[in-house]
């Protein structure tokens, strides 16, 4: 039955295998196609190899023989980039379950009539058949063929070994060069119609820093997830983030949680809520830190764990300037429930940002999380990466019930437009808005507002406030404190 | 080279005009890497076969390599294409093809 004109019939059944790549079965729904092809394509140095590489290992870790023939590297190149990233390839290949073959062409060999990729079949049937191996990397499928010199031969070799391999029964994944659009693109385009899946991968640089996208081009009787992914090689390997693709499947917020100041809760109307994501917005030195501490400082009290990633100060800096407000944060770090993460938003992609909060939650299993401040995150990269970063961290929160409180530096008073900052606002539960003002005797006055805190009643008046050294002060309606 | 005890292969058994010539002392060794009966294959048989007694009789040792029999050979040597011939003495040279350019051949064994 592998009648491949009724594609709807495979729709639901099509068998696929685990790609062993972190996010790549999401976007695959599931993972390669078994015992079909699938073409890896993408200009040089887009990690074509890498991701390929990390199928055979994973595969091989799980038990599978696995082959794979470099047509480019050298196989010495292959198994020292491996051992990079902790994939340890020689030891597999002592145990007889990974075969790496370095099928370097010499292109200035003689040739003298014609001939075919026979041989080539040979050694992999031979080989696969004494390892009892069923998948198969083919890397750099295009400098292999190249040895036709011809492009009708080309193509015909490449159908003929791909349909053997289908014969065969391979789960083999081919990767190709493509080059430039200017250059000669179409090429190998006959390779995308071959594939039963073709996986396109993307590297730009951008204000001078390089992002990597993968995109799923077509996956033959299968549905897959069209968008272009993020992606990042990391030392434990590829890492594709189909996090916007998962399902919203936040849970309603329940639990009221203290914001660490009573008068506070009361505006809130009990409070903040477990797994909500808020964002407390205002100018420099309005107090979003010191409200964030307040927070902090209350919760971890409590026994919980927070993590606070700050993106402007480091922690030595953030807990010397708590203390004037009289806020000891430092005890509760070294009893270990409040861990900082503070890094500069320019050291890494946001991928690469994204993906280490990512491990810390793991690792930590916070209650909470802190972003002090998210303004900041328009320094890792475009704006773009910038709201992909946010929505992805505020739904990685949201599905593991964990409270993201984020703030948000604005450049004075009168920026009111997107409150939100950076368009994450259909996200944030709980908006709060910090300002300065000055009164008729010219005096700064603070004003502190629940602009909006869903599932709540809060209070919709502006309140003044204060810094003093008993932490935040807010002038209640029913206290007459001062004015 | 590790094929200094030249052994006849199996398919020379299943034609009867023997393909090799040795003499005591070859001056030239060659391999000729073959897929079955592949027409290529065949093609590149009958020429090596003729360059072989047209010009270096008795001066030559041929191993014919089945791909689909031994497959070992053609990983050391990354032999990808067949029929694809392997000259290692006097001067080690690959030729890919049915060596329908017998000139070419003759060239490697340095006779012309």
């Amino acid at each position: 039955m592998s009648d491949t004109n009724l594609p709807e019939v495979h729709t639901k059944h099509i068998p696929k295998v685990s790609t062993g790549i972190f996010g790549l079965n999401e976007v695959l729904q599931g993972g390669f196609p078994q015992n079909r092809t699938t073409l890896i394509k993408g200009a040089a140095g887009t990690g074509k190899t890498v991701l390929g590489m990390e199928f055979l290992y994973r595969s091989a870790l799980q038990g599978e023989s696995v082959i794979f023939i470099s047509f480019e590297e050298t196989a010495d190149a292959l198994r020292k980039n491996a051992l990079a990233t902790g994939w340890d390839i020689p030891t597999l290949e002592k145990k007889g379950s990974f075969f790496l073959w370095e099928a370097k062409i010499d292109h200035n060999i003689e040739t003298s009539g014609e001939f075919s990729i026979e041989s080539l079949l040979a050694v992999i049937k031979g080989k696969a058949e004494q390892m009892s191996c069923r998948r198969i990397l083919i890397d750099a499928v295009d400098v292999f063929l190249r040895i036709f010199r011809d492009p009708v031969k080309e193509k015909k070799e490449l159908y003929k070994f791909h349909d053997w391999l289908i014969e065969q029964k391979f789960t083999a994944v081919l990767t190709t060069k493509i080059f430039n659009q200017s250059d000669n693109t179409f090429q190998y385009e006959f390779l995308d119609y071959m594939a039963d899946c073709v996986i396109l991968l993307d590297r730009r640089v951008k204000h001078q820093r390089s992002t990597r996208r993968l995109r799923v081009v077509k996956y033959r009787g299968s549905g897959f997830y069209s968008n272009e992914y993020p992606y990042i090689i990391t030392h434990q390997g590829n890492i594709i983030m189909p996090i916007t693709e998962m399902k919203l499947t936040h849970k309603p917020l329940k639990k009221k949680i203290s914001s660490g100041n009573q008068d506070l809760d009361t505006l809130l109307g009990g409070g903040y809520k477990q797994g909500s994501s808020i964002l407390i917005s205002g100018p420099t030195g309005s107090g979003k830190t010191t409200l964030a501490a307040t927070f902090s400082q209350s919760s971890c009290s409590q026994g919980n764990r927070i993590l606070f990633i700050s993106f402007e100060e480091s922690d030595e800096a953030i807990i010397a300037a708590m203390v004037s407000p009289g806020i000891e944060l430092n005890p509760l770090r070294e009893k270990g429930n409040l861990q900082f993460h503070t890094i500069l938003p320019e050291a890494l992609v946001a991928e690469e940002h994204l993906w280490r909060i990512l491990q810390k939650i793991e690792e930590f299993h916070p209650h909470h999380i802190i972003i002090d401040a998210i303004s900041a995150c328009f320094r890792m990269n475009t704006e773009q990466a910038a709201f992909d970063f946010l929505v992805r961290l505020i739904n990685i929160c949201k599905q593991r019930n964990i409270t993201c409180m984020m703030t948000n530096q604005l450049e004075s008073n009168e920026q009111q437009a997107d409150f939100s900052g950076i368009g994450v606002s259909s996200l944030i539960d709980t908006l709060i808005r910090l300002q300065f003002n000055e009164n008729d005797k010219r005096e700064i006055i603070r004003d502190i507002l629940i602009l909006k805190s869903r599932g709540t009643h809060h209070s919709n008046q502006y309140h003044r406030y204060s810094i003093t050294d008993d932490g935040i002060q807010i002038n209640m309606p029913d206290k007459k404190k001062g004015g | 080279m590790d094929n200094s005890d030249y052994k006849p292969d199996q398919t020379e058994k299943k034609q009867p005009a023997p393909e090799t010539v040795s003499s005591k002392k070859p001056v030239y060794k060659m391999r000729l890497f073959i897929a079955g009966q592949e027409p290529n294959s065949v093609i590149a048989r009958q020429n090596i076969k003729e360059i072989c007694s047209e010009h270096i009789k008795e001066k030559v040792e041929l191993k014919v390599i089945d791909v689909f029999e031994d497959y070992t050979a053609a990983i050391e040597e990354n032999i990808l294409v067949a029929p694809a011939l392997i000259i290692d003495t006097p001067k080690k040279v690959k030729i890919f093809g049915n060596l329908r350019n017998k000139n070419k051949v003759l060239t490697a064994l340095e006779l012309i």
